[in-house]
């Protein structure tokens, strides 16, 4: 029998782990830099990405579809890793997506520092628990600090220019940058136009990224307004209605259909006569509460028998079939309607209203899609994404999701930072001055947790083709002597640093949201000193 | 030490090693599809590998069909054929020059990173670039809308630039008309499903025709009248075999076999009043895009009306609009019901085949083209031929400025960028450069492909440009530098959308500099 075994004072043996030769173990210090190495890698991967000079990455899905992504999130959960640690890592940048939106990049790139200074020390022999104490305090000082070096930004709703400037600096690293301002104010504007200012809360759910293929990018919209990809269903019915009252209905123009199972038995004529007759009837009775009350459109989440959907044309009705649920409730909000889930149920007050109705049709394939503008309610918006490819659409609606979430956060906390990695250099420059003065161990650590954060503006130089290290101390020391906490690493070219001149702002709570999340993940793989996998039988 | 991180079978390229492969992916398609550029471009030969017989063989000039029927692993030829895609769905033609173009600028950038360029400065000047030809292909283009005589000539001469590199090229004059004709037939729509092509094999292929009227690939039903003048016609949708109950659950149960002769009989005369209401329209053809059976048919024939069944989606679509009736599916108020009319209904032989011609109708705003041809592929290339001819056609008719083509524009554009370059300071000019040399790789591949001597023709253009003579362009045929103003005319959106998706393609493979590959899916047969 194969184990891992120890004997005991008797010399008696004591099996730890059953059936080596289908698991492995390790352990120890072995086990720490072995996941110290897998972090590592995993980070390379997307450290050339950060910054508005990164490059992007091809991932290729199983099945050999291609994703072009300069988004970390996106790269790494498309990535498929097998292995643990770059799993956490994958949940690292998912968690800073879901509660941030931004940032991801730099998340991954943090931690794989941190750990990779971390092994360092366990080379010096200092115990991985003193380390990670270490790097909790640091954190601490490090985000204390944000706190101080951060400004509050003035907005309102007719004075967004600095919102609109953080939204650049989140787009800056994508392709969209190349139509960078408008890019910028479709993702303001979009925030702004569902944005609850009262309770400082964005819904999401309010604004829906919608892409088609063709165009360029620059052909990019926002509506205020819905699309819908769906065409009228009859094709003979108007394609375009002004001043439209539409009828919102989520039950089928079919018969009815009683959920409960029943049973109807048909065994004279009369009754089968009298059934086509009821049959006749409910579609006249449908048809007939449509136009009575009112409307002059129909929105329906299913589907139109064919007799019913000739009726309608003939009633002048026009109709969109299939609505899907998340679209027909923001039909329903943007052009204050309400969802009628029966015909009997409908009345005028319950309709809908909007300016214009209208389907797009696109290019040679009979593409159409139905926008519905100029609605009662302004509090649902489109972005309409165009593009040469399917990949660049597909990048653009993720850049534009994450720019959008930086509006959003701003306008729960409005206080920022500097990019350009002026407040990883300022925050690293107070965790060493604070290190000087701890007495124990954990100094070492909280050194290395500087010159962690210091790998964040060698990496942004680096990928923007400066020297790093000379980069780096320069504005370090110019950082120290001038006191000024907005210099950073000059990406662009510009020759200025300032990074209050250059507008290039991040949310606070992104920040430090980065810090702590990945300090939490390298304190969590540093603890782990024991590696046990089954393995599959079948290999 | 080391840790296996992706799952088993995964590979990573990085830097240098995925930037080469996306390049020489990229080239490598542009390669592909080159020569099939211009009026002397050459086709290809498709055949599936499923397929070893006849029936899987495809001969092509269409880049997007080449593209489309090649499958690729490389990632960045991926996008190429996706562009090639986007825009055959965008502007229906095109679809070789998008994917040159775009290795043409990859080929360029590759020497520029050769040089240590950083691929972010590349990208910049390149937007440089396209953003001055961009302005460049704006300012040249004109549009003649406004002069009736001189915009039929525009669009003759666009469609006749798009089958000449096609099958059709011998006949290009004759099909450039009959590809004008129906397109303008559709005033102003870009629905292309209202052209029927109708492909017959035999004849020969000047033998296709624009037809007046409509042609219906359906039979008439037996013993019902062959030609019906001042026809009336009912298009509808509704079943025509059994009318089932429709509400859920209904069941039939009955105890005695006279029960089931009753409800039969009913049936029957359920299905002789639907008649009845039909006819009573005052009606004399009547389609249904579903079947017929034959008792209902039979009581159409008694009633002398004709009746077709089973026109599917497409045809009853294009019926309706031909004869501006309505789809009807209801028919119990015939006030409310718009019926469609037209001259003639008959019966005409076309090869071999039966079908259903409706002359001289109402509305008119579809069409059909009956192509004939020696063999299939024959007439499927000729499809796509027209297909291309006539999707550029209706774009034309909606963004109707033109451009001239011959590699006038190219050159032109890329006249343009070469300006502009001189104004730009630092690296970034270079790349403009590089970017205005693509751009003349494209008259250049046109020459080569017609076996003239490119390097002279290019030069001279070039020069004739430079001279001020901005409306220069190649005559292939000639083999000479001329005045392509009414000879070679291309749609201003065909030629932007090239530019465009090139560019952008070419910048969105640039940026990349790491290729992850997942372990292919495991398939089970």
């Amino acid at each position: 029998m194969s184990a891992i075994y120890t004997t005991d004072e008797y010399g008696r043996p004591f099996i730890i782990v059953r059936e080596q030769d289908k698991k492995s173990r390790k352990s120890g210090i072995e086990a720490t830099k072995s996941h110290i190495m897998a972090a590592k890698t995993v980070a390379n991967i997307v450290r050339t990405s950060l910054g508005p000079r990164g490059l992007d990455k091809i991932l290729i899905s199983p099945d050999g579809d291609i994703t072009i992504s300069n988004d970390g999130a996106t790269i790494m959960s498309q990535m498929a890793i097998e292995n643990q640690i770059g799993k956490l890592l994958v949940e690292l940048s998912k968690s800073q997506d879901d509660e941030i939106g931004d940032g991801t990049t730099g998340i991954v790139v943090l931690a794989g520092a941190l750990l990779e200074q971390a092994e360092e020390l366990l080379d010096r022999g200092i115990h991985p628990i003193r380390i990670s104490d270490g790097f909790e305090r640091a954190c601490k000082i490090a985000v204390a600090h944000l706190d101080k070096v951060s400004d509050v930004i003035p907005w309102s709703k007719d004075d967004t220019s600095d919102l609109f400037k953080c939204a650049k600096t989140s787009l800056g690293s994508k392709i969209v940058n190349k139509c960078h301002d408008q890019f910028a104010q479709i993702a303001v504007d979009a925030i702004l136009a569902v944005a609850d200012l009262e309770r400082k809360d964005v819904d999401f759910e309010l604004i829906k990224v919608e892409g088609k293929v063709g165009g360029e990018l620059a052909d990019t919209a926002l509506v205020h307004g819905v699309i819908i990809d769906k065409d009228f269903s009859h094709p003979q019915m108007p394609k375009e209605i002004k001043d439209a009252k539409i009828a919102i209905l989520t039950c089928p123009f079919e018969p009815p259909k009683p959920k409960t199972k029943h049973k109807l038995e048909i065994t004279t004529v009369k009754e089968f006569e009298e059934l086509q007759k009821y049959e006749r009837e409910t579609f006249e009775t449908m048809v007939r509460q449509v136009k009575e009350c009112g409307a002059n459109i129909v929105a329906c989440q299913w589907g139109f028998d064919d007799e019913a959907n000739s009726l309608l044309l003939q009633h002048k009705l026009p109709a969109i079939r299939w609505v899907g649920g998340p679209e027909i409730e923001l039909l329903a909000i943007a052009t204050n309607g309400r969802i009628v889930p029966r015909f009997e149920d409908l009345s005028k007050e319950k309709l809908g209203s909007a300016g214009t109705i209208r389907e797009m049709s696109f290019g040679t394939t009979n593409d159409n899609m139905i926008v519905v503008e100029h609605c009662a309610n302004s509090k649902a918006v489109t972005v309409f994404v165009r593009g040469g490819n399917k990949m660049i659409v597909d990048e653009a609606k993720r850049s534009l999701h994450d720019a959008m979430c930086v509006v959003r956060n701003l306008i729960v906390d409005n206080r920022v930072v500097y990019g350009g990695a002026a407040a990883e250099i300022s925050c690293s420059i107070a965790v060493e001055k604070e290190a000087d003065q701890v007495s124990s161990i954990e100094q070492y650590a909280m050194r290395s947790f500087a010159r962690a954060l210091d790998v964040i503006p060698m990496t942004l130089a680096e990928n923007s083709g400066l020297p790093p290290i000379e980069t780096l101390s320069y504005v370090k020391s110019q950082q120290i002597k001038q006191g000024v906490w907005s210099l950073g690493v000059d990406c662009m070219d510009t020759g200025i640093n300032d990074m209050k001149e250059q507008f290039v702002f991040d949310p606070l709570i992104s920040k430090r949201q980065q810090f702590l999340l990945a300090t939490q993940l390298v304190k969590m793989i540093l603890k782990i000193d024991d590696v046990i996998v089954h393995r599959n039988d079948e290999q | 030490m080391s840790t296996q991180l992706f799952n088993e079978g995964a590979t990573e390229e990085r830097a240098e090693n995925a930037r080469l492969s996306n390049i020489i992916g990229a080239i490598a398609v542009g390669d592909l599809v080159k020569s099939t550029l211009g009026p002397k471009g050459m086709d290809k030969i498709l055949q599936s590998a499923s397929s070893r017989g006849g029936d899987g063989l495809i001969v092509t000039n269409d880049g997007a069909t080449i593209l489309k029927s090649i499958p690729l692993d490389n990632a960045a030829a991926k996008v190429l054929v996706n562009i090639s895609k986007v825009q055959d769905d965008e502007v229906g033609d095109g679809t070789t020059s998008v994917c040159v173009l775009a290795a043409e600028i990859l080929r360029q950038a590759e020497q520029l990173l050769d040089q240590r360029m950083h691929p972010q400065t590349i990208i910049d000047g390149f937007r440089l670039a396209t953003a001055s030809a961009r302005s460049a292909l704006e300012s040249s283009a004109v549009s003649h809308k406004d002069d009736e005589a001189q915009w039929r000539e525009d669009l003759l001469s666009i469609a006749r630039t798009t089958l000449s590199s096609k099958v059709l090229a011998a006949d290009k004059h004759k099909f450039a008309e009959v590809c004008v004709d129906a397109v303008l037939r559709l005033k102003g729509s870009t629905n292309l499903d209202r052209i029927q092509i109708i492909k017959k094999a035999g004849g020969k292929v000047s033998d296709s025709y624009l037809s007046d009227g409509f042609i219906l690939n359906k039979k008439i039903g037996v013993n019902q009248p062959r030609l019906i003048k001042g026809a009336r016609i009912l298009v509808a949708n509704t079943p025509m075999d059994t009318d089932k109950v429709k509400v859920f659950g209904a069941k039939i149960k009955v105890s005695d076999t006279a029960q089931l002769a009753d409800l039969e009989r009913a049936e029957r005369e359920k299905m002789r009043a639907k008649v009845q209401k039909i006819a009573a329209m005052g009606i004399n053809v009547f389609v249904n895009r579903q079947l017929i059976y034959n008792w209902p048919e039979q009581l159409f024939a008694d009633a002398g009306i004709m009746a077709i069944e089973h026109a599917d989606f497409d045809g009853v679509e294009r019926l309706a609009l031909v004869t501006g009736g309505e789809i009807a599916s209801s028919f119990d108020s015939p006030e409310l019901l718009k019926l469609g009319a037209c001259d003639t209904v008959e019966e005409i032989i076309i090869g071999e085949d039966r079908m259903v011609k409706f002359g001289g109708a109402a509305a008119g705003q579809a069409c059909t083209v009956v192509l004939r041809g020696g063999t299939g592929q024959m007439l499927d290339e000729a499809e796509r031929s027209i297909h291309d001819a006539i999707a550029v056609l209706s774009q034309t008719i909606a963004e109707p400025r033109i451009v001239y083509g011959g590699g006038c524009s190219e050159m032109l554009m890329s006249k343009a960028v070469d300006d502009a370059a001189k104004l730009v300071p630092g690296k970034k000019s270079i790349a403009m450069e590089a970017f205005a040399k693509a751009l003349r790789q494209m008259p250049t591949i046109l020459a080569d492909n017609a076996g003239l001597d490119s390097a002279d023709l290019v030069a001279r253009l070039r020069a004739a440009h430079y001279d001020g003579k901005s409306t220069s362009g190649l005559d292939l045929f000639e083999g000479d530098v001329v005045d392509v103003v009414g000879k070679v005319t291309e749609s201003f959106k065909l030629k932007r959308q090239v530019l465009l998706s090139a560019s952008e393609a070419a910048e969105m493979i640039l940026r990349v500099d790491d290729i992850i590959r997942c372990a292919p899916r495991q398939r089970r047969n």
